[in-house]
C-alpha cells in the first residue's frame, strides 16, 4: 500500500504528512529544550554566585573563565554556515541540479563533523582540568544542555548521511518526494542550529 | 512553515545574535579583544543580511520557474 500525501499536500492540513510529522516532533523538542532553559534560569536565579566555586575549591567569576568563548563562537559560525548549505542543497534539487545538491549536502555533513570535533576539543580540555559535571551546578547544566544538543547534531548527521547515501536512490524514482524529504531534514537541522544560537549567549556569554 | 520561511527566521535570529555579541563585546571587553569581537560580529551580521536578501531573490526566481 502506498503512503498517502508524501508528494502532494493533504487537503485539510495544506501540507504533506512528513511536514506535519516533523513539526509535531519539533514541538516536542521545543518543550524538551524549553524545560532545560527554564531549569537553567531557575538554577542561576537560586545560586548565590555564578558559575561560582567548584567542588575542588576553584572560584570562577564568569562563564568565560571556565568555557572557551572563541571555540563556541567558531561552532556558531560553523552551524550557521551548515544551515546555509542545507538550504542551498534543497534549492539545488528544486532546480533539478543533483550534482550541486551532493556538494552542498556533503559540505553540511562535513561542517557537522567540524562542530563535533570542536565540541570534543572543548570537552576534553574541561576533563583535563578536572572540570566534570559533578564539580558544580554550572558545569552540570552546561554538560547536559550542550551534550543533548550534540546528540541532536549526531542524529542530524545520521539522517543527512542516509539521504546523501543510500536514500538518494529515490531521486531517480520519485524526485518530488525526495526533495520533500530534504526539506524536512533541513527543518530539523535548522531547529538544531537555532537551539545552539540560544545556547551560545545563554551559557557562554551572559 | 516551509524551509524557506524557517531559513529567513533563522537568518534573522542569527543577525540578532551578531548584534548581541557586538553589544556584549562593547560593554564587557577591552582593547584589541573588544575591537576584534565587535568588528567580527558586525561584519558577520552584515554578511548575513546580504546573504538573506540574495537568498530571497534566488527563491523568488526558483518559484517562478
Amino acid at each position: 500500500m502506498e503512503i498517502p500525501y508524501t508528494v502532494h499536500p493533504r487537503p485539510d492540513t495544506g501540507v504533506t504528512n512528513a511536514k506535519v510529522g516533523i513539526w509535531l516532533f519539533l514541538a516536542s523538542e521545543i518543550m524538551l529544550f524549553g524545560g532545560l532553559f527554564s531549569a537553567y534560569i531557575f538554577l542561576r536565579m537560586g545560586a548565590p554566585e555564578w558559575p561560582g566555586t567548584t567542588m575542588s575549591g576553584h572560584y570562577y567569576a564568569s562563564a568565560s573563565d571556565i568555557l572557551s568563548v572563541p571555540l563556541a563562537a567558531l561552532n556558531t559560525v560553523i552551524l550557521i554556515a551548515s544551515s546555509v548549505t542545507i538550504v542551498l542543497a534543497w534549492a539545488s534539487l528544486m532546480t533539478n541540479n543533483f550534482s550541486k545538491y551532493r556538494i552542498y549536502m556533503g559540505l553540511t555533513i562535513l561542517m557537522s563533523f567540524g562542530f563535533l570535533i570542536v565540541k570534543s576539543i572543548e570537552y576534553s580540555t574541561k576533563f583535563e582540568h578536572g572540570l566534570f559535571p559533578s564539580e558544580s551546578t554550572f558545569l552540570a547544566i552546561y554538560f547536559v544542555m550542550t551534550g543533548l544538543h550534540a546528540i541532536h547534531v549526531i542524529g542530524g548527521i545520521v539522517v543527512n548521511a542516509y539521504l546523501l547515501g543510500p536514500g538518494a536512490k529515490m531521486w531517480k524514482t520519485n524526485p518530488t518526494q525526495y526533495t520533500n524529504r530534504i526539506e524536512v531534514a533541513g527543518l530539523y537541522w535548522h531547529f538544531v542550529d537555532i537551539v545552539w544560537i540560544f545556547l551560545f549567549p545563554t551559557i557562554y556569554l551572559i | 512553515m516551509s524551509l524557506k520561511s524557517f531559513h529567513i527566521l533563522f537568518i534573522t535570529v542569527s543577525v540578532l545574535l551578531s548584534v548581541f555579541v557586538a553589544v556584549f563585546a562593547m560593554s564587557n571587553m577591552d582593547g584589541i579583544e573588544r575591537i576584534s569581537w565587535m568588528g567580527g560580529s558586525i561584519v558577520f551580521g552584515i554578511g548575513l543580511v546580504w546573504y538573506g536578501s540574495r537568498f530571497l531573490k534566488k527563491m523568488k526566481a526558483i518559484e517562478q520557474v
